[in-house]
């Protein structure tokens, strides 16, 4: 007994030497984001659901949508990714340093954007119809004809801009292999497609599952594309229940089976980190020489890679600057701007607060190293692995029931009547970009703490400074880069952000996301291209900085 | 008068087989330099640490000045507790100047106060020149100073020095370690100091505490450790020694290398181990010294080494280490005598 003791006392002293103020506000911080998904949790338990068994009948058809929405757009997008990013990593052909680059650049579409798009280039009176028309004859252009709109277009669109995922994943992966591991290979009497597949494949598994689950987790939380092409998914199930039958339990239980399809995913990303190790390349790691393709095999290298560059990027892109041309002069006045500016705050306060409480995670965790800071710092970041649609749904209850409580109590207090206080405010829908976004700060920002030495801090600490001053006068100066690239990528998730936005946004309040979500579903797209390119435009920049690093990082 | 005071110090990392400080206690006198030397994974990084509030025993007192700093009830915070540490890898914060580094700790003092400070404090480490310089123009020397100057500058009642000459190289060493000693000697400054090299542990501590495992062998002066280590992990600390047992008998102590003196009060039948250093044995005409054959001659530059055997000796044959004077001519199975001088040899366990 006296022995147990022993052993947990210290531990014990060093808990309550570690509940400062630090320890307690992240605490509390942490326990405010758990509340939308506990309160989740808590509607699932009850069970007076109105129109449950209506929609209930839909529910297969739901299931199936979305299972092959995944595994088509999981396979189409593991059939762009992956031979691109052995062909720029291992390989000469022209075009490859620009490759490297633009192949990444369909990350900047968001899925709504690329789907509506991809609804007028291949319209009746989109570019493609039009110029076989022209020279082909009316049944010509007939016969090429394709209905996008349909669950395998949707499957087309959304691997087109999500397979960068796998492709920066699967790149930094074969960056990450010894050349003399693959010359082994050569040397052995392999020839190089053997090689591709008998050797760089496997020891790029882990990460290319790493990649899928990414494509995996952003296909499931689309809802703009399928419900444009009218794909009966999950999240459009959600929709429905929520807007349509204002069944709030009902919407909750689908939420619960979209979030079978997240831990699933998760357990598949879990798998691969545990079998990691094999990835781990020896310490005399020697940058590939990569290896001159010529004539034909040339050729064919860069249509493989142009394919889904164009199919990503390049075309939508394209559509989106022809349709601006015609549309700006219409579209773009003051109100567009004010709009602008509206979405460009609210990024930015969220962007900013996410910092803030991302800053204050960290720092309790480099103060204290304790189980229960690294715990805090764990649970943090869930609101990633919850879909838009979800969050927003926990959020909404969340804020209606405060509300509730809100104006019970003001009438019994003060006797007069109050409206909403929190839900449909710009304040629910802040909170619930935090909530969803905070992980993505998470990363750059542990980066940039990880590379200050501790010495710093208690270099500061001894020499007199608090807590709270070093971090400010030590830490944050040092760190500004992975502040601002933390906070970009916050802005630009925001600025992107459709589902989420759609069920929390308050009454006459749009941003440049919803607006061209909007003017799309209003069959004007060519006025809905302005503010998609505006997201594009400002989604390019970190994408290309995102590039610079895993480069700079891994050759 | 104390300044820093350690009670029955534990701290054991919850992965560590063994408690890194073990029921340490330590005193330094007001300006006393005390140097920590042990090999790496003793502890002795741990225990400046614990000093300056990095770490919280398990168990134990720090009182520093007359306050009472870490107890099992107490906490004090690094902040409060007016002791500079100095890092093995310096720290110095990149993004500020060398004045602003050294200037760093004088938040409190007026600005006109602190920039008198900063310049008393680079004028002592001969760096007036290079105030506006950032720590990445600075030579390793250099930056060992500023850290030494900004450590120095809040006037501490406490400096710790962690490993403070391990990054530097060797020539830089010495010419570091003096200036050193004369600036913490100039200023008074009360200073515990860690370090592995036994060399600079001996040039630059008024007392040395020898830390094996988070345990305490011995804190004495310099002289007297080397010439009367506590035991043999010490006594082998400063270089190979000579370990011999030996019994007491009527006319001396009987060993394995032969009959030998030492000073002491002994009685007859105990068991004793016995440390002479290389360079304290004499090779002697003498008949009476203990005859032995040289086994293997190496040159080491100030001395040669000669391993002896002795000719009438137990089995498996004793060997011990002479240093020779470098000029001397030796060849290998020639045969010698050899003296153990009486107050050279130390008695480390009875």
């Amino acid at each position: 007994m006296s022995q147990i003791f022993f052993r947990l006392r210290p531990g014990w002293q060093r808990f309550r030497f570690s509940m400062d103020a630090w320890t307690l506000a992240s605490s509390g911080v942490v326990v405010f984001i758990c509340l939308p998904v506990l309160m989740l949790l808590f509607t699932l338990m009850l069970d007076e659901s109105p129109f449950w068994n209506e929609i209930a009948e839909r529910l297969p058809d739901y299931l199936k949508n979305t299972s092959i929405l995944l595994a088509g757009t999981t396979a189409l997008s593991l059939l762009m990714g992956v031979p691109t990013a052995w062909l720029v990593t291992f390989h000469e052909f022209p075009g490859r340093r620009y490759y490297e680059w633009a192949l990444i650049l369909p990350l900047a579409i968001p899925t709504y954007i690329a789907a509506t798009t991809y609804k007028g280039i291949l319209d009746f009176t989109g570019p493609v119809q039009t110029l076989l028309r022209n020279n082909f004859g009316d049944d010509t252009a007939r016969f090429f004809a394709i209905d996008i709109m349909t669950l395998w277009g949707a499957v087309l669109v959304m691997s087109a801009v999500l397979y960068p995922y796998i492709f920066v994943t699967t790149r930094a992966s074969f960056l990450r292999q010894s050349a003399s591991v693959l010359e082994v290979s050569r040397s052995l009497g392999r020839s190089a497609w053997q090689t591709f597949t008998g050797v760089g494949l496997p020891l790029a598994r882990p990460a290319i599952i790493g990649g899928v689950s990414l494509v995996l987790m952003e296909g499931l939380s689309d809802y703009g594309a399928v419900k444009y092409y009218e794909v009966h998914t999950l999240t459009v199930g959600i929709f429905r229940a929520w807007s349509e039958y204002f069944d709030e339990i009902a919407a909750v239980r689908l939420c619960g089976c979209l979030l079978i399809f997240v831990f699933a995913i998760m357990a598949l990303e879990r798998w691969q980190r545990g079998r990691k190790k094999f990835n781990s390349s020896s310490s005399n790691h020697r940058p590939v020489v990569r290896y001159r393709l010529k004539g034909m095999k040339a050729l064919l290298a860069s249509v493989t890679c142009f394919v889904p560059f164009a199919l990503g990027f390049l075309f939508p892109a394209v559509q989106l600057v022809a349709w601006s041309f015609r549309t700006a002069h219409k579209v773009v006045d003051i109100h567009f701007i004010r709009l602008a500016k509206h979405s460009f705050l609210l990024a930015l306060s969220a962007s900013t607060v996410a910092i803030v409480i991302g800053i204050l995670i960290l720092y309790t965790g480099r103060l204290h190293q304790t189980r229960h800071t690294r715990l805090l710092s764990k649970i943090s970041l869930m609101g990633y692995m919850i879909p838009g649609a979800v969050l927003a749904i926990g959020v909404m209850i969340l804020f209606k029931r405060m509300d509730t409580g809100i104006i019970s109590i003001w009438e019994s207090v003060a006797g007069t009547s109050l409206n909403l206080v929190l839900s449909g405010t710009v304040f629910a829908m802040t909170y619930a970009y935090v909530v969803r976004f905070l992980a993505v700060g998470h990363s750059p920002l542990e980066a940039g703490f990880k590379r200050l030495s501790p010495r710093l801090d208690e270099a500061s600490r001894s020499l007199g400074l608090s807590k709270l001053k070093t971090l400010f006068k030590i830490n944050l100066p040092l760190m500004k880069g992975a502040i601002l690239g933390a906070a970009t990528l916050v802005f630009i998730d925001v600025l992107k952000e459709l589902p989420l936005t759609l069920i929390l946004q308050p009454f006459n309040f749009e941003t440049l996301a919803t607006r061209t979500y909007q003017l799309a579903g209003e069959e004007m797209l060519a006025e809905s291209s302005n503010s998609a390119l505006v997201i594009l435009v400002v989604g390019i920049a970190p994408i290309l900085f995102l590039n610079k690093i895993i480069t700079r990082d891994m050759q | 008068m104390s300044v820093l005071n350690l009670e029955g110090i534990t701290k054991h990392y919850e992965e560590a087989d063994h408690p890194a400080v073990a029921d340490l206690s330590l005193e330094v006198e007001t300006g006393e330099i005390v140097g920590v030397v042990g090999e790496s994974g003793s502890g002795k990084t741990t225990l400046l640490r614990l000093v300056a509030g990095f770490e919280i025993p398990d168990s134990g007192r720090i009182t520093i000045g007359d306050e009472l700093v870490t107890s099992e009830n107490t906490y004090l915070p690094p902040d409060k507790r007016g002791v500079s540490m100095v890092f093995q890898e310096h720290a110095l914060f990149p993004h500020l100047t060398v004045a602003e580094n050294v200037g760093f700790g004088l938040h409190k003092l007026s600005r006109k106060a602190a920039a008198t400070q900063i310049d008393e404090m680079l004028d002592l480490v001969k760096l007036q020149t290079y105030a506006k310089r950032y720590p990445h123009e600075l030579s390793g020397g250099q930056r060992q100073r500023v850290a030494l100057a900004r450590a120095l500058a809040p006037q501490p009642s406490v400096l710790l020095l962690d490993e403070p000459f391990s990054s530097l190289d060797e020539r830089l060493k010495l010419d570091m370690r003096d200036e050193v000693r004369e600036i913490i000697h100039r200023l008074g400054t009360t200073t515990l100091w860690v370090t592995h090299e036994m060399e600079y542990a001996l040039a630059l501590s008024d007392r040395m505490a020898i830390l094996r495992d988070g345990a305490l062998q011995q804190i004495e002066k310099p002289d007297f450790i080397y010439t009367h280590p506590a035991n043999e992990y010490v006594a082998n600390l400063f270089g190979h020694t000579n370990i011999l047992h030996g019994t007491v008998k009527s006319h001396g102590i009987k060993t394995c290398a032969g009959l030998v003196h030492a000073e002491g009060n002994f009685k007859e039948g105990d068991d004793l181990t016995l440390s002479i250093r290389p360079e304290f044995l004499e090779i002697t005409e003498d008949q009476r010294g203990i005859a032995c054959n040289i086994v293997r001659i190496s040159y080491c530059g100030r001395y040669q080494e000669l391993i002896l055997q002795m000719e009438d000796s137990c089995s498996p044959p004793c060997q011990i280490t002479l240093h020779a004077e470098p000029g001397r001519r030796f060849s290998e199975f020639q045969k010698i005598r050899v003296r153990f001088p009486e107050d050279k040899v130390h008695v480390i366990k009875r």
